[in-house]
């Protein structure tokens, strides 16, 4: 097991390191500061800069969760580690476990987020806003949705290997999925008579997340993301075992 | 005239080019059938604009990453033609890819009853220009980082919703008619918004095509100087 977490550390790690994660968040940290300085709209409290900020970091999990599997794909290591000491239901779980260490990385920046966002809007919010925010569930949020949308994607990359055009394809509709989804919520919010007609769809780990990204945390949401995210694994587990890879 | 002619069909004569293409045009259309059923058949067409928009900008970005991922840049890049036309040359495959979807996207429209043959021409220049700007915007970042994936994304980023929705919010928050003025301005707003109501304005069309310019160039004068 330490083994394990050591390995999937380092997966982790040397993606934290890249070129293109620093890019990310040059990006995500300039399109949170282009709502505050350029859009700040009036109705705005901390919970929206967070869920705008939310938004963009989604695709940005997605894209990590890609790089997981997918950088051993490109590099050609994957005939190293998938034929190596340890069997591919180990090397798939310490993936899943690397999906956790993002979260908790993704936690920890949208914290920083939230300090920027009080500091630099000390009148509106300021630090009573930051303090009265419920940084516990922020954590766990972020945590489940890694967990959760990461391990669709692993799923996804396992299918696909290495066609790239649909991989692509799949984070452009998902994140259009998210951006939308979160109007279904808002109506569902305002006229809670409507739900019945989407009945399946909230039980969908799509609609969860947006209503975790928005702030509005239920524990019925983590554990109908958590049971998802569990059968991905598994189902990937079940893949990769049956791939011959060559 | 034989050599622009070689120059315009290189790209297109690749293996798969249209194959692909047309799998998954008649794929989504199928899958659209089967959820919406005769009922809401108007609705269709619109819906599988939107995903076009997303068609596009996929093959957009595989296509010159592909090249540098396949490590087959250096064999095109310093073959007899120069790079400027290769450049030209993928630009001219974008738009082929986008008239052929305008076309699958007029039948749909027949079928669907929904066709209105007023708007047929400016659909014809949306779909035109909306592959020119977004293409040589995705060769730009394309020639700076070869990851098609990464280039997906930040095609992504700057055109569809995350920056469409920003932009929207400062236009409907700002009171400064300047930045309004620079934001009705940039091809990230122009771009999809009149994609998806298929009509650009004769000063939105300009903008258009002189933003392309800029990118095209842009990109052809970084390709130039790198060293393969």
């Amino acid at each position: 097991m330490h083994k394990l977490l050591k390995i999937s550390w380092l997966n982790v790690k040397n993606s934290v390191y890249s070129k293109e994660f620093l890019l990310g968040i040059i990006a995500l940290f300039s399109y949170s500061m282009l709502w505050v300085f350029l859009v700040h709209p009036a109705q705005y409290r901390l919970e929206g800069y967070d869920f705008e900020f939310g938004r963009f970091l989604y695709v940005i999990i997605l894209y990590a969760a890609v790089c997981i599997i997918r950088n051993d794909i490109r590099f050609n290591t994957i005939k190293t580690i998938f034929t190596g000491v340890f069997s591919r239901t180990e090397i798939m779980i310490s993936k899943g476990i690397g999906l956790i260490i993002w979260g908790v990385i993704f936690s920890v920046i949208v914290e920083i987020n939230n300090v920027l966002v009080s500091c630099i809007l000390y009148e509106k919010i300021g630090i009573t806003g930051f303090l009265a925010f419920n940084h516990l569930h922020l954590f766990i949020t972020y945590i489940v949705i890694a967990f959760c949308m990461g391990s669709f994607m692993v799923l996804i990359v396992s299918v696909m290997f290495s066609e790239k055009k649909s991989i692509l394809f799949f984070i452009g509709i998902l994140s259009m999925v998210n951006f939308y989804t979160a109007a279904i919520t808002t109506f569902i919010g305002r006229r809670p008579e409507i739900a019945k007609n989407f009945s399946t769809y909230m039980k969908t780990p799509f609609y969860n997340t947006v209503l975790l990204m928005q702030g509005q945390f239920n524990m019925k949401s983590v554990l109908i993301n958590v049971a998802w995210a569990v059968v991905f694994c598994i189902l990937s587990v079940f893949i990769i075992k049956k791939r011959e890879i060559k | 005239m034989e050599r622009i002619l070689k120059v315009i069909t290189i790209d297109i004569k690749k293996k798969r080019f249209l194959k692909n293409l047309m799998i998954s045009l008649f794929a989504l259309t199928c899958i659209l059938f089967l959820c919406f059923g005769k009922g809401r058949m108007v609705t269709i067409p619109s819906i599988l604009l939107q995903l076009i928009s997303f068609i596009l900008l996929v093959i957009y970005s595989v296509s010159l990453t592909q090249e540098f991922e396949n490590k087959t840049d250096k064999i095109i890049f310093t073959g007899i033609f120069s790079r400027n036309e290769i450049m030209v040359s993928k630009l001219i495959s974008f738009i082929v890819t986008s008239i052929i979807c305008f076309i699958f996207y007029e039948i749909l429209s027949i079928i669907c009853n929904t066709f209105n043959s007023n708007i047929f021409f400016n659909e014809l220049n949306v779909f035109f220009l909306y592959a020119f700007t977004l293409g040589s915007f995705i060769l730009l970042v394309s020639v700076i980082t070869p990851n098609a994936i990464l280039t997906g994304i930040i095609g992504y980023v700057m055109y569809f919703d995350l920056i469409l929705a920003l932009l929207n919010q400062a236009l409907e928050s700002s009171r400064n008619e300047m930045l309004k003025c620079v934001i009705l301005n940039l091809p990230f707003y122009i771009a999809n918004t009149g994609f998806q109501i298929g009509n650009y304005t004769v000063h939105q069309s300009i903008i258009m095509v002189g933003w392309g310019i800029l990118f095209l160039a842009s990109a052809c004068v970084i390709i130039n100087r790198k060293d393969m």
